[in-house]
């Protein structure tokens, strides 16, 4: 859980990190159907967690809800000299499926507060009607699931910044 | 009185009513008198919707009998009953709440009564909208249809609606009330900050010049600090707030503003001359101006009916007044009969004054009556808050007990509300800072009228001071406690002949007294003067002022924003470390060389972490169960206790209903559990291994094509062959002449009648486990030399060969057949010869073996009935599965059994 303000509305967030896993991909995909937004997460070391992003992508249309907000996330980009994904090529693959895109990272902080509050803006803005409605409920939960593509390691970067900056 | 108990009595069954409150439904300029019951109806398949049901009603409703259903609007999803602020109509504090109520039908307006009830009603109703989750259903509203023809024709109440709805709409612009769409239910604090339009427009026709002027001062007194103190997060926001206050000092500084505090009992006169004497002349321009009068209108109308055009005369005149070097905004004014309050601030500080409050106590005739008493504003001016108070005390020489009574019952009495509704009312004790004025009425004791004019003259106000009835009742602790007065240094305030500067000389002659006084409580307060003003001669009093600069908290915004993100934060950590977690000791659990009926056992250990928590394995989406059928997970729920651990052990058990698509290939030692945490996170665990084909749970007719042992073939082969057809011809073509009956059948049956023919009690006795996996092994690696074991353990192994047989040696499909000609040996040969040809190759071995052991029964003890009724069971299965057999379907299949065993072939 995570309280963020976006233009003055409090919003808290409930934070899901799924499996990146091949084999826990059946079940995960079930896990979208409750999200509101979805960070694609790949790594800027890794061209094959690269390369992934079209299959997770095409995972997310089919199985989350029609209007589920998407970032492309490149993370560890504190890790330049491992860099196997050019920054262009982040870029080139988010304006593909027009969604926003944020190099990021968990040890530096980098750009961790900028891409949830975008997230939550996006999704904010996907429910623009019931913008109002929100405001009197007791709380407006969103939920947006992580997809974290790391190489086999299910608990990924994204749990460890968990403990940088939360 | 609860009246949803008469709603109550008009529903259906399943149907409750939540709360209910009267109020008045406004139309135009008719009211009429409304019941409005919150009804819950619950849902066969869970969940819940909700209506609110209209009733007309005869008097305050105690039965069903007392109400008619009017209408019943639904909560839908464009369902909405918000506050709002009424229009055209003078604003009292304390009076009705007007709701307008909107759907997309229609849209009514109510007035609900001022209280705690109505907020509560306000509150279970917001409730009880259905949120925009957009997993839920719409709510269909089934259940109302028995309702509706209760209700009135739909066309008259089309009509009605369409009256209503004009009438909302042309009234006014609600939009106004809520600036930034904010001022939402539940938003209560917008209702204490009136806006100036709406304070005088009840004459506003005949003034609207006078309208125009306060409208131009632009009171915008902004719901800033109010979005922080809004009720959009419950609980949590009120912890964030006590923390806020707790971390005050982190995030405010002191900074003095300049208040001015005047009093002036002007006996019932209107204003006749320019104010600015009093108010503006020779000081800085105030930030705050806090303006009392007494006396206001003396007449008997302004006392029984509270209307008064004083009331804008001297609002005029001290709007007019105020100090030219700045522009004010008013803020609020409040009148009881006389007493008049008038709060302004300079523009540009309106955006920091909140929660302003207006609250009147009566002290007057029958103790509360408004002749006498106090009025107060309470208002938060950045983050202090602030009391004003005006109060007019008893008069005469002797009361002082009185205006001492008087004082106590206004502050006991004087209560603002909170905007947090759950909290008690605020009362004057509670701010930081109070300023008190007024004609407080304490004279001058045990002088006479002539040497107190005398001392006055010689302007020996302090010897005269020492008379002073308040100085010596706030000594005695009986009054004003707490409370300071700067230095008298003006003379007494009364009272002078109207238009002069002279003493009284009527003929009660009054012994002039300080009855105009300012006084204060709170820190930083310093009194920069305290004087009355001469100039002035409208009344028989001189009003009185004082300046102060106070100290007030102001909040560094980037600090503010800081300490709130950090409290937020720290609620947010909490909170997660509220969630339970656990580790485990492993996630991934390999079975090798699973075998037929061997189990495996892999162990792990939940290790809980600081929140007690409850685990259990959940079903996959669409799976009906938590693992496959051969796994289990031993406990597969539990509860544990912070820093506590179990162990969990995944057993593995392959047996018959497993084992033929393990053989086949369908199904792979390969599972995923889901390890669900209450109201946290899911583990996945994943199970893999490897399972070694065995002819147990093999079907004969594959059996008969595997020329080698099963653990000798090619995966892909057992695979093939456990997935071809039974009734597969033997075209010669392209498989390996098939035996007649499975090798392993007949390497029991063999072994059995070479040296167990005549053990005693053969298939009755049960075997060795350990025997029975030594026997299972020889069996698929076909090493059928080594074999050696108790016959009983041989015999076992027959009864669970035949057993594991996916399709029995009788098929199913010839189940029923079979018993229908139970009685028929004839029939019954003829049905076997039907049989595909390995399973009639099988039967008529078993057959021609059990003969055999019939020839020994002397020995073995065995005879016809035992054998039948042991084989019956497993030679002929039921299609319909593992079902309780029917004992007359048993005695049937023993029966046909039988047959085979009396004749020989």
């Amino acid at each position: 859980m995570k309280t963020i303000e976006v233009d003055g509305i409090k919003v808290r967030i409930q934070i899901w990190d799924t499996a990146g896993q091949e084999r826990y991909q059946t079940i995960t995909k079930q896990y979208y159907r409750r999200a509101q937004g979805i960070f694609l997460v790949y790594d800027i070391s890794s061209e094959r967690s690269y390369q992934h992003i079209m299959k997770w992508v095409s995972d997310v249309d089919e199985y989350a809800p029609e209007g589920v907000q998407k970032i492309l996330i490149g993370n560890k980009a504190d890790e330049e000299q491992k860099r196997q994904v050019g920054r262009e090529q982040g870029q080139q693959l988010a304006k593909e499926y027009g969604m926003d895109f944020y190099e990021t990272s968990a040890c530096t902080n980098l750009n961790i507060k900028e891409s949830f509050t975008r997230l939550t803006e996006l999704v904010l803005q996907a429910h623009r009607k019931e913008l109002d409605g929100l405001q009197t409920r007791a709380s407006n939960e969103l939920a947006l699931a992580e997809l974290e593509e790391d190489e086999g390691k299910p608990e990924g970067p994204a749990n460890s910044s968990k403990t940088c900056w939360c | 009185m609860d009246q949803s108990v008469a709603v109550q009595e008009t529903l259906a069954e399943g149907e409750y009513c939540i709360i209910a409150v009267q109020g008045m439904l406004c139309e135009g300029d008719s009211r009429q008198s409304r019941l409005l019951g919150l009804v819950r109806h619950r849902l066969e398949h869970g969940g819940q919707e909700y209506a609110l049901f209209l009733y007309t009603h005869r008097r305050m409703a105690i039965t069903g009998d007392d109400v008619s259903l009017d209408q019943i609007v639904p909560v839908s999803r464009d369902f909405s009953l918000e506050e709002v602020s009424p229009d055209g109509e003078l604003y009292i504090l304390g009076s009705d709440v007007t709701v307008q109520l909107d759907t997309s039908e229609l849209s009514l307006v109510f007035q609900l009564p001022f209280g705690s009830h109505t907020r509560m009603f306000l509150q279970e109703v917001a409730r009880a909208c259905p949120g925009f989750d957009p997993a839920t259903q719409n709510p269909e509203f089934q259940w109302l249809s028995p309702y509706r023809c209760t209700e009135l024709e739909p066309e008259l109440r089309e009509s009605q609606t369409q009256r209503r709805w004009n009438s909302a709409a042309g009234g006014s612009n609600f939009d106004d009330s809520r600036p930034n769409g904010k001022g939402l239910l539940g938003d209560q604090g917008s209702w204490g900050q009136d806006k100036p339009e709406n304070v005088f427009t009840r004459q506003n026709k005949s003034k609207s010049d006078f309208t125009n002027m306060v409208r131009s001062s632009t009171i915008t007194v902004s719901d800033k600090a109010h979005i922080l103190s809004m009720q959009k997060f419950g609980l949590r926001d009120t912890i964030v707030k006590s923390h806020l206050i707790q971390k005050e000092e982190d995030y405010t500084y002191i900074q003095n503003f300049r208040f001015f505090v005047g009093t002036y009992n002007v006996n019932g006169q209107s204003p006749k001359e320019c104010l600015q004497p009093w108010l503006s002349d020779g000081i800085q321009a105030p930030d705050v101006y806090c303006v009392g009068f007494q006396e206001l209108d003396l007449s008997k109308e302004a006392f029984f009916f509270h209307d008064t055009p004083k009331e804008e005369e001297w609002f005029k005149a001290v709007t007019d007044a105020l100090h030219p070097d700045a522009k004010y905004a008013k803020v609020k004014l409040i009148r009881l009969v006389g007493i008049m309050l008038l709060l302004y601030v300079k523009q540009e500080h309106a955006a920091y004054i909140t929660e302003v409050e207006a609250e009147t106590v009566g002290t007057g005739i029958m103790g509360r009556m408004g002749n006498k008493g106090g009025v107060a504003i309470r208002f938060r001016f950045h983050n202090t808050s602030i009391c004003v108070v005006n109060s007019h005390l008893a008069a005469h020489t002797e009361e002082y007990e009185r205006r001492n009574q008087d004082y106590r019952d206004i502050c006991s009495r004087m209560q603002f509300c909170q905007i947090d509704s759950s909290l008690p009312p605020l009362t004057i004790n509670k701010h930081d800072v109070i300023l008190w004025l007024g004609d407080l009425n304490y004279r001058i004791e045990e002088l006479d009228v002539e040497k107190v004019k005398k001392l006055i003259e010689e302007k020996a106000f302090q010897t005269l001071y020492a008379y002073d009835q308040l100085k010596s009742q706030v000594a005695a602790k009986a009054v004003f406690e707490g409370f300071t007065e700067g230095q008298l240094t003006f003379q007494p305030t009364y009272k002078y002949d109207t238009g002069s500067d002279d003493w009284d000389t009527s003929e009660k002659c009054r012994a002039p007294a300080w009855c105009d006084r300012v006084l204060w409580k709170g820190k930083n307060i310093t009194q920069l003067s305290y004087q009355s003003h001469m100039a002035l001669k409208t009344s028989d009093h001189k009003p009185v002022s004082s300046v102060f600069d106070i100290g007030v908290r102001v909040v560094n915004e980037e600090l503010y924003r800081k300490t709130l993100e950090e409290i937020v934060r720290s609620l947010d950590k909490m909170e997660n470390a509220n969630i339970p977690s656990v580790s485990l000791s492993k996630r991934e659990f390999c079975f090798q060389n699973v075998k037929y009926m061997h189990l495996q056992v892999e162990s792990f250990t939940i290790h809980n972490g600081q929140v007690p928590c409850q685990f259990e394995f959940i079903n996959k989406p669409d799976e009906e169960s938590y693992c496959k059928q051969w796994l289990n997970a031993n406990p597969s729920r539990g509860f544990l206790l912070p820093d506590s651990y179990i162990e969990i052990e995944l057993e593995l058990f392959v047996n018959k209903t497993t084992a033929t698509k393990l053989n086949s290939g369908e199904d792979k030692i390969e599972d995923i559990l889901v390890l669900h945490l209450e109201r946290g996170k899911d583990y996945f665990l994943s199970v893999s291994g490897n399972y070694l084909p065995s002819c147990f749970g093999s079907p004969i007719h594959t059996l008969c094509y595997m020329r080698e042992p099963i653990l000798d073939l090619p995966l892909e082969t057992v695979r093939e062959l456990t997935l071809m057809p039974v009734q597969t011809e033997d075209d010669g073509s392209q498989l390996e002449k098939p035996m007649e009956i499975p090798k392993e059948l007949w390497m029991m049956v063999d072994y059995l009648y070479r040296n167990a023919v005549q053990q005693e009690d053969l298939f009755q006795q049960p075997g060795l486990r350990s025997e029975f996996e030594h026997i299972r092994d020889c069996l698929d690696t076909g090493m059928i030399d080594n074999l050696s074991a108790n016959n009983h353990s041989v015999a076992e192994a027959l009864l669970l060969f035949l057993e594991s047989l996916p399709e029995p040696v009788i098929c199913y499909s010839t189940y029923h057949n079979c018993l229908e000609c139970s009685g028929n040996y004839t029939a019954s040969k003829q049905v076997i010869s039907t049989l595909p040809t390995f399973h009639k190759n099988v039967f008529n071995y078993l057959m021609a073996f059990l003969q055999e052991l019939l020839k020994n029964s002397a020995k073995n003890h065995l005879d016809e009935n035992i054998l039948a009724s042991i084989f019956g069971s497993l030679l002929l299965r039921s299609p319909a599965g593992h079902q309780k057999l029917e004992m007359a379907e048993k005695k049937k299949a023993q029966e046909f059994i039988h047959q085979f065993l009396c004749n020989s072939p």
